[in-house]
């Protein structure tokens, strides 16, 4: 699991609007999946 | 002068590879000042193998059109002996082993003349690197050369070297063609080994080569590819007949007007060499970009682990995106990856109807050293997600795609030829053709 201790207190106030505008986008992505769509964790070509 | 004329030039005795290296070298040292293209200079390493290219011409052997070729890798592919930094304090060290493109060069008698500059860690796209200093783009060393493989594209593009070895996990070939004004191409994914290279996103790298024309690029493949020798490099290819995709959407917003100019130009040159152009809406773009940073940015975080207690070793703009990965819920990176695929599928329905898609590769011209904004109207954009914005996708499909130089009358403007899976062949001699 992610050790966060050493990530200093300011980071999230810099760096959550672009992490939050990011995730706020993705979300419409995901919600279009659906649980027959690929689950591969390994990206193949 | 390009890899083909030197390679004709050398197997007629009219200059020996001791003679380009001498040439390439006395490039570089005199360049570095003006561009920091270079971490390492390796001269002796050069010399030596110019001798060993040499010796083998007189003695008949002829490995190939690499031989004797004065050439740089970016400092991310493994050097066994030499210096090897990644462009941060991190990784900085003298490597045991080769990575499998240097063997692969060797073998071909290519001659190593150094490590280019890059982007800490290739996790950027200026190349303004805090520990190695910035490098500087050879048409206007105000403004940045692209990234991260912002030392090969200057070296290639200024000659300094006939060719480079670039990385590309969101652009960082294809970014420095266009913005020094050479040729990049990110093959398709897995095509060219990572053996021995500093990962960045491990489903998102490619390595690929960055030189003066499509052809030559052809070579290096030839040489470097995971099925060595199976024609990368096609002579007299004809545009007549070829199916063009052109974007009705999105790679056509948020253009710079000169760069809007040049690509309607380039589509007409190919209209008139008889290929047919077949406008397209393609399949969500946008998504595809967000896709990929949700991605890139959990497979750095995840590699980084390791040393999160050196926070002060890596530069303000890296650690940040250090920290955003760190905080992205791990299910968002699942169902990126899931999502990929979807798009992979819906692309794969583009390719019964065209053979290759052009687009711009950057819809700006080279930002100046510190620029952080872009301005379209009243709207700004920050450089980086600017200048990866029509690149960055393409990683996230793994298919071939490359940038050729456009005719321009002031700073470099890249052309991108995005290709089918394992169509890198047919992606260069587009670009060939299209020179």
């Amino acid at each position: 699991m992610t050790d966060s201790t050493n990530i200093p207190a300011d980071a999230p106030a810099r760096i959550m609007p672009s992490l939050e505008a990011l995730e706020a986008a993705f979300r419409p992505l995901a919600e279009q999946l659906t649980v027959e769509d690929e689950s591969a964790l390994t990206f193949e070509i | 002068m390009t890899i083909q004329e030197a390679a004709r030039k050398l197997r007629a005795r009219e200059v020996s590879s001791a003679e380009l290296t001498n040439e390439s070298l006395r490039k570089i040292h005199a360049e570095q000042p003006r561009l920091n293209a270079f971490i390492t200079i390796t001269d002796e390493v050069a010399l030596e193998q110019a001798k060993r290219a040499d010796d083998d011409f007189a003695r008949g052997i002829d490995r190939g059109p690499l031989q004797g070729i004065p050439y740089a890798l970016k400092d991310l592919f493994k050097t066994a002996g030499i210096r090897t930094t990644g462009g941060t304090k991190i990784f900085d060290h003298v490597p045991d082993h080769d990575c499998v493109v240097y063997e692969k060069l060797r073998a071909a008698g290519a001659v190593l003349t150094g490590k280019t500059g890059l982007h800490e860690l290739a996790y950027g796209i200026t190349s303004n690197n805090p520990h190695f200093g910035a490098v500087r783009n050879p048409h206007d060393p105000a403004r940045i050369p692209g990234g991260s493989s912002g030392g090969s594209g200057a070296a290639a593009a200024a000659g300094m070297v006939f060719f480079a070895m670039g990385s590309d996990t969101g652009g960082s070939i294809r970014i420095p063609a266009a913005y020094c004004g050479c040729v990049g191409l990110k093959p398709t994914y897995g095509r060219v080994s990572r053996v021995g290279c500093m990962p960045l996103g491990n489903s998102l790298d490619h390595m690929g080569p960055m030189t003066q024309t499509a052809r030559d690029a052809g070579f290096v493949m030839d040489a470097i590819a995971n099925e060595p020798n199976n024609g990368f490099s096609i002579p007299g290819f004809s545009l007549a007949g070829v199916r063009i995709g052109v974007p009705q959407n999105f790679y056509n917003e948020r253009i710079a007007p000169e760069i809007e100019a040049a690509f309607a130009d380039a589509l007409k040159r190919a209209e008139a060499a008889d290929a047919r152009l077949v406008p397209l809406t393609v399949p969500d773009p946008a998504a595809i970009n967000v896709a990929g940073r949700v991605i890139l940015l959990a497979e750095v975080s995840a590699l980084m682990e390791k040393y999160s207690s050196r926070r002060d070793d890596f530069g303000s703009d890296v650690i940040a995106l250090i920290d955003q990965g760190r905080m992205l819920a791990a299910t968002d990176y699942v169902n990126a990856q899931r999502y990929r695929r979807v798009a992979q599928r819906q692309w794969a329905e583009l390719w019964k109807i065209v053979d290759v898609i052009l687009t711009p590769t950057a819809p700006i011209l080279p930002p100046l050293i510190g620029q952080a904004d872009v301005k379209w109207n009243l709207e700004s954009e920050d450089v980086r997600l600017a200048t990866t914005r029509l690149v960055r996708g393409i990683n996230v499909l793994g298919l071939p795609a490359l940038s050729i130089p456009l005719h321009s009358d002031s700073l470099p403007i890249g052309l991108q030829i995005i290709g089918a899976p394992f169509q890198d062949h047919f992606v260069l001699a587009v670009g060939s053709a299209m020179c």
